[in-house]
């Protein structure tokens, strides 16, 4: 079952973001938007999806010639019309996508997975899905200070075929206080103050455009995903996996520093960073 | 069966203690203990821990103490762990020293004092645990540093200019039927089938204020453009800026510890921040996003005095807590009503904020949050859960289910007071759980009875019968209340259903216990078409029902007759915007004034834009503004013309005054110097010292009795001050209980005894009450027609401002006891505040900042004799009845004082000056002592004693009941008979012999009170001299009568008033009165 990739990039927030760079371990520079297609189009390995869409602010064609030209027929660039929000910018790729599954991956973050290449989280994802024939986010535990930057999920967790946990989700809140996370958001086997946010990768079911459908034209304006996802859990089976891996918000106060660290750090340049911070610590 | 049976086997559960300890042996109980000893440690759940140790305290303190033979004193070690709440080391210390020595008294009372202490530290850890666990509440103790803060402010709040203002209207609560405490949490955790309350939520208003109810509490929160945290109470004229972690966790250095609670407990500064000398300013970065930024919370009471007993501190503070929730998105919506799952957290969240404050509140206290009427009942655990039932009750709005109209004949029937009384209702609480706990007969029986009058009242009030309702509320009162807690009731509001009885007979239908005690927040319920009269009336009937017993029982404030409406919401907000994003009038009146002082320039936008919007919104502000900018004169400090004229009037020596204040200026008198010098040897009495008591002297005592030739005296110049926590009563009238179905107060007992005393003896026997100029009016008038006589008080001494220096010594130096945590940290706050006050009053001088009566004192009870002298009421007595040769002199509050026979032949026999009745020192008996000092048995006074572990060394604590020969004694005077007409000489004679007995320093606790019944305790030093210091005097030959504990004991404390009926000293004074 052939999978579509949708990657996110339009809000006005974001028109920027995906053009900046980072080091690369071979000192070469990438952009964001490079690492992002670099997730299910690894150089050198057999892509994970048969092709991906990217959806970028209206007019913005232009500023992702470079990419275009690189992936050729693999990439097709999907403008959003107006800044609708973010589940109006899923609903974009409505055509791309046909009335298959695809997978989702929210534009301004950034992926380390503990071992490999990044390609390998979203790899396991799409295998879950396989795996689950059901919708499925990846998740990450968070502490619960930084739940105002992210949706979460409540749930059981289950063991797959393949013996991967899976957890079975009932309840999604978006950016919850602490007090509605611990009320709502219980999780058994996790520790305490941690919740399981949303990782920004998720593989949705053919039901979930015709849903998104039906709630924008509820909505008659923009609208959070999360409030759409929350239907879904009534309508059928909805899992979250925990990935082995790292996200980085590039879109806070120093996300892009954070994750360009972060990267920094588990190449050969380590021991230069490091020295680097060190000089900057002791001024 | 055994006690252990009880804890272990549940068809034992029930079974009262009582009944299991009745005829055992000592040695039995001995084995018992043991086992309970052992069973506590290793019982798995917790209410079973709580009731061994319950029982454990009972065996101990009503059957063994009276059993035990043994001499073995108190081990002071154990007296210091129990008031450092160390009670496990003081067990362990305790149960090792009677391996070592057997059981006796003393060492069974500190037991009981042990296993008491720890059984309700280990509920009250039980309730604060189940409290941290809630989920919802479990992220705010983990949460410690502001990296790791949570919560942002709702966009709403922040997104336009003027801030807009979040406004929280919350009713009180009423209290139906609490089913006999059912509600106290520690109750309905570990019996939710019993625990049942109908709640209801209320509007007021103050009869006649013109205004409509409304909701009684308020809450406001708005973003202000100062990086600070403004917290300001309205009513209570406070306000604050913190800056600081520590300042916020400083719960006595205002008035603002409701709201600082609120702060924590609603998560804006989390627990888990204590103790983390962080600055505020981080936290509030976070929160609302910009670094100028910070926020105002705002609480106001309409028109409730304290005391109503309708909850209002737990409402308040449930609405503080709801806004601070809804501001930060923890609640969803940010204004309407609450749904239930958000009220529940706010119920959870007030239940922790009243623990951190160190105030404590019912299970049903926030029902205020909830609407209209509700049926609120305890939820049984899930297994294994630690406790039988949760920690949070079901609440169930009844407004549906109840005949329509019938909250509305409710609102027609039902007049709402303030009966003006203001009670710690602490010690009744703690009373009714450890009953409930023993499963002690009558009150279970009581329990019982409460939980099925309950269903009747539950079916009167859908089926909307007021009348039967109001029955049924009255049966409850006279009822299961009474009889589980005879306390509850009083004097007072037996007055004042008298007094509605006999006025409104068939239209009254019954008094409504509000919950508490009696005397405060209450209920009459009437005929609706005699309602609106009696309301009136009640105005009338409350304030002379008040004046007959306002010496007697403590007021606040003085009575009020509410207007009053169901609240069909509960809690809800409404956000104010543009011109509208104002707070109250007062908060304004009361802000205002300060922003007008600044300089329109160094305002802000947001204030300089505020002031334009409150000169428009409230036009009919600027009269009063001017009023607050420049307050007419007024003439010095309270009352100080009227205080200068008492003191006159009372023979106040200005000049003995002046060389008082001086020396203690100057440090040389005080606290420290009240002690021994250090080269004095004190040491227990040996054996001989004490009188060998010979029952057969009763035959000539009997013979004196009978020939007239034995009098009494009661001191009563007291005010009670540990019984009213220093409210200004006159102790020898308090009714304090009921005997034979009358109320007695302190005087009616010994003037009963005596007169039982002259039907046996068929003679005159002459009673003296000596009074103060406190207690002398008031004592006058209660006694107008009697047979007693009244010694009129002639010394006052003036307070003083106490010296740091003082206070330092006796909350440092002197042993203080220990509170639990967090009372223990409002404490320690409290009292820096007050040595910051002494500083700032000038320590030393005159305290002149209260009512006058309360900024005088008596000067201690050595004075009441030679009162008698001055005053010639002695000279009279004599010549009355000139065969008058022996006195009893005792406290008013030593119940069990009286004209035995058998006594006075001993003391005739003695042929001593003084014979002083001695009990055998148990724990909590801390004062004057019979010790050998320099090798001379004599009575040392506490004051005196250099140190606690010296006390505990002596075995006999003195109970201030003397038998005096009236002759000797004048001569310890220099008089005769004869002199007594002579003033001069009566006068000189007195003044010499005070001068040879010490004047000690004292610091007293005075009540000022002021706003709607808030009262403040101060500190202030006094000086006094005792009477048992008479007995140091070379020339006085005293005789020492140790006597059991009943007739020794005194009564200071409300608290003590459970164990004296406990242990059977009620009964023998019942039999006494003949």
């Amino acid at each position: 079952m052939p999978i579509s990739a949708v990657i996110t990039a339009a809000a006005p927030k974001q028109r920027h973001l995906l053009h900046q760079t980072l080091a690369k371990a071979d000192s070469q520079l990438e952009t964001l938007a490079q690492f992002a297609l670099d997730l299910v189009a690894p150089a050198g390995q057999e892509p994970v999806v048969e092709r991906v869409g990217l959806i970028i602010p209206e007019g913005d064609r232009d500023r992702y010639r470079d990419l275009e030209e690189r992936h050729g027929r693999y990439l097709t660039l999907i403008e959003q019309r107006g800044a609708q929000g973010y589940a109006q910018a899923v609903y974009a790729a409505r055509e791309f996508c046909g009335e298959q599954a695809f997978l989702h991956i929210v534009g301004d973050h950034f992926y380390l997975a503990n071992e490999g290449h990044a390609s390998g989280l979203v790899r396991t994802l799409v295998e879950t899905y396989r795996e689950q024939s059901a919708t499925v986010s990846a998740v990450q535990p968070t502490r619960e200070a930084l739940l105002p930057y992210f949706g979460a999920v409540g749930g059981t967790p289950e063991t797959s075929a393949s013996g991967r946990t899976v957890y079975r989700i009932e309840t999604i809140l978006e950016k919850p206080t602490p007090t509605e996370a611990e009320q709502r958001l219980f999780v058994p086997g996790l520790r305490g103050g941690h919740y399981l946010c949303y990782f920004g990768m998720h593989v949705f079911s053919p039901a979930v455009m015709p849903l998104l459908e039906e709630k924008l034209k509820e909505a008659r304006g923009p609208a959070p995903l999360s409030g759409m996802l929350e239907q879904l859990v009534r309508r059928e089976p909805y899992y979250a996996v925990i990935l082995p891996g790292t996200r980085f918000d590039l879109g806070a106060r120093y996300g892009i520093l954070q994750a360009q660290l972060a990267l920094a750090l588990r190449g050969p340049d380590r021991e230069e960073v490091l020295a680097m911070l060190v000089e900057l610590l002791g001024r | 069966m055994k006690l252990t049976d009880i804890l272990r086997k549940p068809e034992y559960r029930d079974e009262p203690f009582d009944k299991w300890v009745r005829g055992k042996e000592m040695g039995e109980l001995e084995a018992e203990a043991d086992e309970l000893e052992q069973y506590r440690k290793e019982a798995g759940s917790l209410y079973d821990r709580v009731r061994a140790l319950l029982f454990l305290s009972n065996l101990h303190q009503y059957h063994m103490v009276a059993r035990s033979q043994g001499k073995a004193l108190l081990p002071y070690a154990a007296v210091e762990s129990i008031r450092s709440r160390h009670f496990e080391q003081a067990i362990g210390e305790l149960l090792e020293a009677r391996a070592g020595v057997g059981s006796s008294p003393a060492l069974s009372s500190g037991l009981a004092a042990a296993y008491r202490g720890l059984a309700f530290e280990t509920l009250a850890k039980q309730v604060r645990q189940s409290v941290r666990s809630f989920a919802g509440n479990q992220w705010m103790f983990r949460t410690g540093h502001w990296l790791d803060y949570p919560l942002r402010l709702r966009g709403e709040l922040l997104g336009e200019r003027p801030y807009p203002v979040l406004h929280e209207q919350t009713p009180v609560r009423m209290d139906l039927t609490h089913s006999a405490w059912s509600d106290i949490f520690f109750l309905a955790m570990d019996y939710p089938e019993g625990a049942r309350v109908i709640n209801i939520s209320v509007d007021l208003a103050s009869r006649g204020a013109g205004s409509g109810p409304r909701p009684p509490v308020e809450a406001f929160f708005r973003v202000i453009d100062e990086p600070v945290l403004r917290l300001v109470s309205v009513d209570l004229e406070a306000r604050a800026d913190m800056g600081t972690i520590e300042e916020l966790f400083d719960f006595g250095a205002d008035y603002l510890g409701l709201l600082k609670a609120a702060v924590i407990a609603s998560g804006l500064v989390p627990s888990g921040f204590e103790g983390s000398r962080q600055a505020l300013g981080e936290i509030l970065y976070r929160l609302t996003g910009s670094r100028g930024l910070g926020v105002e919370l705002v609480s106001q009471v309409n028109e409730i005095p304290k005391g109503s007993r309708l909850a209002v501190s737990t409402n308040l503070l449930a609405s503080l807590i709801a806004v601070v929730m809804r501001a930060t998105g923890q609640i969803r919506n940010l204004t309407g009503p609450l749904e239930e799952r958000d009220r529940r957290q706010v119920a959870a969240r007030a239940i922790l904020g009243e623990g951190v404050g160190g105030s404590g509140g019912g299970w049903q206290d926030s029902g205020g949050v909830w609407p209209g009427i509700k049926l609120i009942e305890g939820v049984p655990a899930a297994p294994g859960a630690g406790s039988r039932g949760e920690l949070l009750p079901r609440h169930t709005v009844l407004s549906g289910e109840i005949e329509p109209g019938a909250q509305e004949r409710l609102e027609a029937s039902l007049v709402l007071v303030h009966g003006g009384m203001s009670q710690d209702v602490g010690p009744i609480l703690e009373m009714c759980t450890e009953r409930y706990l023993l499963r002690s007969e009558k009150e279970w029986e009581g329990r019982r009875e409460a939980v099925e009058l309950f269903d009747e009242l539950l079916s009167a009030l859908r089926a909307g019968e007021i009348r039967r309702l109001g029955g049924l509320t009255q049966r409850n009162y006279d009822g299961p209340i009474q009889t589980i807690i005879p306390w509850a009731a009083n004097a007072y509001t037996e007055a004042l259903i008298g007094a509605c009885q006999e006025r409104f007979g068939e239209g009254f239908w019954g008094f409504w216990m509000l919950g508490g005690m009696a005397g405060g927040g209450m209920g009459f319920l009437f005929d609706p078409a005699i309602r609106d009269e009696a309301a009136g009336e009640m105005v009338g009937i409350l304030g002379r029902t008040k004046e007959r017993f306002e010496a007697a029982v403590p007021f606040a404030i003085h009575p009020v007759v509410y207007d009053f409406a169901i609240n069909r919401e509960g809690t809800k907000a409404e956000l104010k915007r543009g011109g509208e994003a104002l707070l109250s009038r007062k908060y304004h009146l009361m802000t205002t004034p300060g922003l007008l002082r600044v300089e329109a320039a160094r305002l802000s936008e947001e204030r300089r834009t505020e002031l334009g919007r409150v000169a428009q919104h409230y036009p009919d502000l600027t009269a009063p503004l001017f009023e607050r900018l420049f307050p007419r004169e007024s003439g010095g400090e309270e009352g100080s013309g009227e205080l200068d004229e008492l003191l006159r009037e009372l023979g106040f020596d200005p000049q003995a005054h002046e060389r008082l204040r001086a020396d203690y200026t100057a440090n040389r008198i005080g606290l420290a110097k009240n002690i021994l010098p250090a080269n004095v040897t004190i040491e227990d009495v040996r054996p001989g010292d004490l009188a060998r008591l010979r029952p057969e002297a009763a035959v000539a005592g009997a013979r004196a009795l009978a020939e007239g030739r034995a009098g009494v005296i009661t001191l009563a110049g007291g005010v009670g001050s540990r019984w009213t926590k220093g409210a200004g009563t006159v102790k020898a009238l308090i009714p304090f209980h009921r005997f034979g179905g009358r109320y007695y107060n302190f005087l009616d007992v010994h003037l009963a005894k005596t007169r039982a005393a002259e039907q046996r003896y068929g003679a005159r026997i002459p009673h003296v009450v000596t009074t103060s100029y406190l207690t002398g009016g008031p004592i006058e008038r209660y006694l107008a027609g009697s047979a007693a006589r009244v010694s009129r008080g002639r010394s006052i001494g003036l307070r003083l401002i106490p010296t740091a220096a003082d206070l330092r010594y006796l909350w440092e130096v002197l042993p203080q006891q220990q509170l639990d945590e967090q009372k223990q940290k409002v404490r320690a706050s409290a009292r820096q505040g007050l040595v910051r006050w002494v500083e700032a009053m000038r320590e030393g001088s005159d305290y002149r900042a209260n009512v006058p009566r309360q900024c005088i004192h008596p000067v201690g009870h050595w004075y009441e004799f030679p009162n008698m002298l001055l005053n010639g009421v002695l000279a009279d007595l004599l010549e009355e009845q000139p065969q008058l040769e022996y006195l009893l002199l005792h406290n008013v509050d030593t119940l069990g004082a009286s004209l035995d026979e058998a006594l006075l032949g001993n003391h005739m026999e003695s042929g001593a000056t003084f014979s002083v009745e001695v009990v055998l020192k148990q724990f909590g008996d801390h004062g004057g002592s019979l010790a050998r000092v320099n090798g001379r048995p004599r009575l040392l006074e506490g004051l005196a004693m250099p140190g606690e572990e010296v006390e505990f060394g002596l075995r006999h604590y003195n109970s201030s009941t003397y038998w005096i020969t009236i002759d000797p004694l004048l001569g310890v005077f220099g008089l005769r008979r004869q002199d007594l007409r002579d003033g001069v000489a009566v006068e000189e004679a007195v003044r010499r012999t005070a001068q040879r007995v010490p004047s000690y320093i004292t610091i007293k606790e005075v009540k000022k009170r002021w706003g709607r019944g808030q009262e403040d305790i101060y500190p202030v030093a006094q000086f006094e001299r005792l009477w048992g210091d008479m007995t140091a005097l070379e020339e006085v030959s005293s005789a020492w009568f140790e006597v059991p504990r009943q007739r020794g004991q005194q009564l200071k404390e409300v608290g003590q008033l459970d164990a004296w009926l406990r242990d059977g000293s009620a009964a023998a004074i019942e039999k006494m009165l003949g």
